[in-house]
């Protein structure tokens, strides 16, 4: 608890007891979840807005890949609609990485993260703060990509399909911020964190890269989600992935 | 606040084969400045961030108003300020972002402004714009010392709060520390330069590879050999 020095009344004084008020007025009040997220969310795009860098390397590596696989196939429509869920979903997996392993560094320089886990807020809200960043960077950089793709492969889509395809990438994408928010926790807190990233998130994805492939090839070329059970597999992975996750964050991160 | 605040309970800690804490236990007071010794390696960094309760004990606790920290979560990290080694802010952001992102974690109003007030007070007002990667050691050591204070913590954990400050700093850091803990507040720091941290201390802990081997006030310390032991100019016991 702050006090109030015996003589003078300076300014350092006056900061240091405006302090204890304030510790007094929120005295063991623990911050919420949400709270925490928020605070997490906006710093992280205060960051972005400020150095833009992950949003330039993501939107840069699209932009090669599309050139390259445009140059590289010489497809009719049709068959540009059955190959593109594929490069797609690809280009995404490798843009995910190129945008965890960032965060990653931000987080590790000056050892943040030890900061955000002394904080008086639920360790659960620094994960889903992760996420949230995450997921928004992940989000922009497929708004460059997708009419990218569409451009250079001459594709032409309906409304619908335009619609039902945002579902699939923003059911996908929350799979592939979830899985990759955590495992980026546990490499800034192992020593071979960056092995265990990759041996970890390339097979934790598999099913949502099969759910999302599968199901934007069938938008693409019926303009409907097919009646079978990718859509079900895609939001249970997205589902599980969270619960268990987010349960899990504080013991990962602990120590 | 009662006395015995802050009680260490058989506290052992091992990073995997090598036992950095060895069964210490001890009852700091509240109103009490404490003053941490002991050589590289002896696990002054270890038991700060155990106290923190950034790391948990492999065993024994931690004990704050007689509850366990570890069940007390963000209600025992609002009581602390903690200063350590690492700077544990944003090398990306600027000064005045850490602070005021810092400052809206722990609950505190209007953040921004009292983030500025705290870059003032520090010395910092000049550079609250830069980024902190820019920053000097001294400087980012001031910054970190605002963090610790920002919140009005009932606890300080201080370790080698001196480190990389000029005479300016240090002897404002010495300013801030004697205003900030009232006679409920409890202050325990480490230092390398024992006649520094015995300026606001009253009393020392000395740890030996992981055993705390002695405790007392400065007349004990001065009795126990401690600083000979400290620049290796002694190999007696102390207990």
């Amino acid at each position: 608890m702050l006090k109030r020095p015996s003589s003078s009344d300076s300014p350092a004084q006056r900061t240091l007891e405006s302090a204890n008020a304030d510790a007094a007025r929120i005295s063991l009040a623990q911050r919420g979840l949400l709270a925490g997220a928020w605070a997490i969310l906006k710093k992280d795009l205060a960051y972005e807005l400020q150095n833009r860098e992950t949003l330039v390397v993501l939107t840069v590596f699209s932009l090669v890949v599309v050139f390259i696989f445009s140059f590289a196939f010489d497809l009719a429509e049709a068959e540009a609609k059955r190959l593109l869920p594929g490069l797609l979903w690809m280009t995404i997996l490798f843009a995910s990485v190129l945008g965890f392993s960032k965060s990653m560094a931000f987080e590790r320089r000056g050892d943040a993260l030890s900061g955000l886990l002394l904080a008086p807020i639920p360790k659960e809200a620094i994960f889903l703060g992760k996420v949230m960043s995450s997921l928004l960077f992940l989000l922009a950089s497929e708004l460059v990509l997708l009419p990218l793709f569409f451009a250079f492969f001459s594709i032409k889509a309906s409304f619908t399909q335009m619609g039902l395809l945002v579902l699939v990438l923003l059911l996908g994408s929350v799979g592939l911020a979830v899985v990759g928010s955590f495992l980026a926790a546990i490499c800034q807190v192992s020593r071979q964190g960056e092995i265990l990233f990759s041996l970890g998130y390339f097979p934790l994805v598999i099913p949502i890269l099969i759910a999302g492939t599968t199901l934007s090839k069938s938008v693409l070329e019926t303009s409907q989600i097919p009646p079978g059970p990718w859509l079900n597999v895609l939001i249970a992975f997205d589902l599980i992935y969270a619960v268990v996750c987010l349960w899990v964050f504080e013991y990962v991160v602990e120590d | 606040m009662a006395k015995g605040a802050l009680e260490l309970k058989n506290v052992s800690k091992a990073i995997g084969s090598r036992r950095i804490l060895k069964d210490v236990s001890f009852s700091f007071e509240s109103g009490r400045r404490y003053l941490l010794l002991g050589a590289n390696g002896s696990g002054k960094t270890t038991l700060f961030k155990v106290m923190a309760g950034l790391w948990r004990p492999t065993s024994g606790a931690v004990y704050y108003k007689h509850l366990n920290i570890a069940d007390l979560n963000g209600a025992y990290s609002q009581e602390i300020g903690f200063l350590s080694h690492e700077l544990g802010m944003y090398e990306e952001l600027t000064g005045l972002q850490n602070l005021a992102f810092f400052a809206e974690l722990y609950g505190v109003r209007q953040p921004h402004t009292r983030a500025l007030e705290f870059l003032e007070l520090l010395g910092l007002r000049f550079f609250a714009h830069e980024k902190v990667k820019s920053y000097s050691r001294g400087m980012k050591q001031r910054l970190a010392i605002a963090k610790a204070l920002l919140h009005g913590p009932k606890i300080l954990l201080l370790d080698e709060p001196f480190a990389g400050l000029d005479l300016r700093g240090t002897s404002l850091l010495m300013e801030l520390i004697r205003w900030a803990l009232s006679s409920e507040g409890l202050l325990i720091l480490s230092s390398h330069d024992p006649e520094l941290g015995w300026q606001v201390a009253d009393e020392f802990l000395y740890l030996e590879r992981g055993v705390l081997l002695s405790h007392g006030d400065r007349a004990r310390y001065a009795e126990k050999t401690i600083e000979q032991r400290l620049t290796g100019a002694a190999d007696v016991g102390v207990c």
